[in-house]
């Protein structure tokens, strides 16, 4: 009994010398630093020369420089910088129309244009125990126009610690500028005018098994202001576009070679302009270790076919009261992206090389609409090498 | 001798009340070594005070706290700490990978069934516990940050200056 | 189409549910297995897709813009 009483009394002085501590820290906060720098040259394919009416028929060359910056912060924070930094060549298409004979003619604008675009974007993010919120600002600047965005984003890990609950908002506010607007009572209208944008996304992520985790989302965006490119011949488009889109991701693991990922994307989009679309991405991500080499090697193919908006129409001289736009971004079409990334890794580095080729055309979209040829549609080439070092 | 079973029953329940989650004695576990033959107990680090460290391959802040581990055991050894280091790995060889990246002196085990972070409670990666030389679980650390060395050992030296029953 | 993909979804979500434990998200772990494996290059894409086709968004709220022509 004594001993007992003994036992008792020393284990409780004990406990009040050290009461149990559980200690919640953050377990999502990544504890590295990381520097990245990403070169990209996009190069555009010429347009068709037997449907331009315009001497140049050669298109945007764009040479971008990505450089990123994240590090922890003391306590529970991250931060991520991105700066980027682009240049473009080349001339663009003014406007399509159909001729007398059915064709469609493709005027590109004469000079070469020359531009420099840069862009910051700063995102600091707080870390819970639970989840995460983060705040973010960027702001784009070129010659001909200005856009600065704010935006918010959280994370929220359900109890079962499978399910993650996904929120972002961001509201933006785009400054139009168009150069030479004297060349134009088009160009002189946008002067001044500013865009507005605000979108919201949803979604929630979930782990299903030990190899395979999906994510499926909705989002959804108003824009308002000038909406019309002041670069393009009778291009009157509405005041407002409302953008609705539903998306799903999955990712499977597969014990091949030294680890292997099957990627699935899908996006469903659609707007009151009339346009619908739907985006397929898949991709094969193949792992090999070697020591402390990794090599990582990731075809992808991408598939993307929209609807036509309600008011492209490809007249020469459209009514000015009347809606219009012949820009081949807003006409029916499809695309295929092949792509394919080497990565190879070794301690900290990282370094990777992406080659990715983007052909679209009428026939693409698998679907009957009308006949008319779309000039205006791009093939393009991106190739690009990037560098990282985690520490 | 009735008034002393009352009194000392009275006590217990007070001591389970007050700190019930404070006198929970470690789960005893026998693994078998990360790095050569054999195997380590629990038990056979009863009278030092035992930081367990529960990592894997892939948990990224497991790469900062390892070597300020390291650092802290080598510091206070002599004085009865040590750190046990639990490999939760399905496959071995991730495990060791990344101790050629990441050395250590302290032990380090291998359990691949996930039997002993089942018998722990533990609800996400890394989780650390403190175990004073009594073998009684007196801390739990979740997550990890390089900042937390400064409670870590805070917590270890007074664990340090209780003497073993 | 869309409510057949999206149903399909929601049927994966649920009937492939399983207990997975904190300690075995290994895999799920992996560089290959995050939802954007390079960031620069998803943030890349993304831009170049917004800039050239008619659709935008998908994944996150959409962000500035430019004069992407």
């Amino acid at each position: 009994m004594t001993s007992n009483r003994k036992n008792v009394l020393a284990a409780l002085a004990a406990a009040a010398a050290m009461p149990i501590s559980t200690n919640s820290n953050s377990l999502a906060a990544p504890q590295e630093s990381k520097i990245g720098y990403r070169y990209s040259q996009y190069q555009e394919a010429d347009a068709p020369r037997e449907r331009t009416f315009t001497p140049t028929i050669e298109r945007y060359q764009i040479d971008v420089h990505q450089l990123h910056y994240g590090r922890p912060i003391t306590g529970n924070w991250y931060i991520n910088t991105d700066l980027q930094y682009e240049t473009l060549t080349g001339a663009s298409p003014l406007q399509t129309y159909e001729n007398t004979d059915g064709n469609s003619v493709l005027l590109m604008t004469g000079a070469s244009i020359d531009e420099q675009r840069t862009d910051l974007r700063v995102a600091p993010t707080r870390y819970f125990s639970q989840g995460s919120i983060g705040g973010s600002i960027a702001y784009s600047t070129e010659d001909d126009y200005q856009s600065i965005a704010l935006g918010l984003e959280g994370q929220l890990e359900l109890a079962d610690q499978l399910t993650t609950l996904h929120g972002s908002i961001s509201v933006s506010n785009d400054t139009l500028s168009p150069t030479d607007a004297y060349l134009s009572s088009i160009r002189q209208d946008a002067d001044g005018n500013d865009k507005r944008t605000i979108s919201i996304y949803e979604g929630i992520s979930r782990v299903l098994t030990k190899t395979s985790v999906m994510q499926a989302g909705i989002g959804y965006t108003h824009q308002s202001g000038y909406l019309s490119d002041p670069y393009k011949f009778e291009d009157r488009r509405p005041g407002q576009r409302d953008q609705v889109t539903l998306d799903g991701r999955y990712r499977l693991y597969f014990n091949v070679g030294d680890g292997a990922a099957l990627h699935l994307d899908y996006r469903y989009y659609t707007d009151d302009w009339g346009i619908r679309s739907h985006t397929i991405t898949t991709r094969w991500a193949q792992s090999w270790k070697a020591n402390q080499w990794t090599f990582n090697l990731i075809p992808s193919l991408r598939y993307y076919r929209q609807t036509a908006a309600s008011f492209y129409r490809l007249e020469q001289n459209p009514p000015d009261n009347e809606l219009s736009s012949s820009d081949a971004r807003l006409s029916t079409f499809g695309a295929l992206t092949y792509g394919i990334e080497g990565q190879v890794k070794w301690q900290r580095w990282l370094v990777s090389l992406d080659i990715q080729q983007y052909d679209s055309a009428e026939n693409l979209a698998l679907i009957q609409t009308s006949s008319t040829e779309t000039p205006a549609l791009v093939d393009y080439q991106v190739v690009s090498l990037g560098i990282e070092y985690r520490y | 001798m009735r008034i002393g079973v009352l009194f000392s029953l009275l006590l217990l329940s007070f001591a389970s009340f007050a700190g019930a989650e404070t006198k929970q004695p470690a789960p005893a576990f026998t693994l078998p070594k990360l790095v050569g033959e054999g195997t380590y107990s629990l038990s056979q680090f009863r009278g030092q005070v035992v930081y367990l460290d529960f990592w894997a391959s892939w948990c990224g802040p497991c790469r900062k706290s390892l070597p300020l581990l390291n650092e802290l055991r080598g510091e206070l050894h002599k004085q009865g700490f040590e750190v046990l280091a639990i490999n939760l790995d399905e496959d071995k060889a991730s495990g060791l990978d990344f101790l050629k990246e990441v050395p250590v002196s302290y032990p380090t085990l291998h359990d691949a069934n996930g039997t002993t972070p089942n018998a722990y409670g533990l609800r996400g990666m890394p989780t650390s516990y403190l175990i004073d030389r009594n073998g009684i679980m007196r801390a739990v650390h979740m997550g990890f940050k390089p900042s937390d060395m400064t409670e870590i050992r805070t917590q270890v030296m007074q664990l340090l200056n209780e003497k073993a029953r | 189409m869309k409510r057949v993909f999206f149903l399909m979804i929601l049927v994966l979500g649920v009937a492939a549910c399983s207990n997975v434990q904190p300690w075995e998200r290994g895999y799920l772990a992996r560089d290959i297995m995050a939802w954007d494996i390079d960031g620069q290059k998803a943030a890349f894409d993304r831009h170049i897709n917004f800039s050239k086709e008619g659709s935008s968004g998908g994944g996150q709220a959409v962000g500035g813009g430019c004069g992407c022509n």
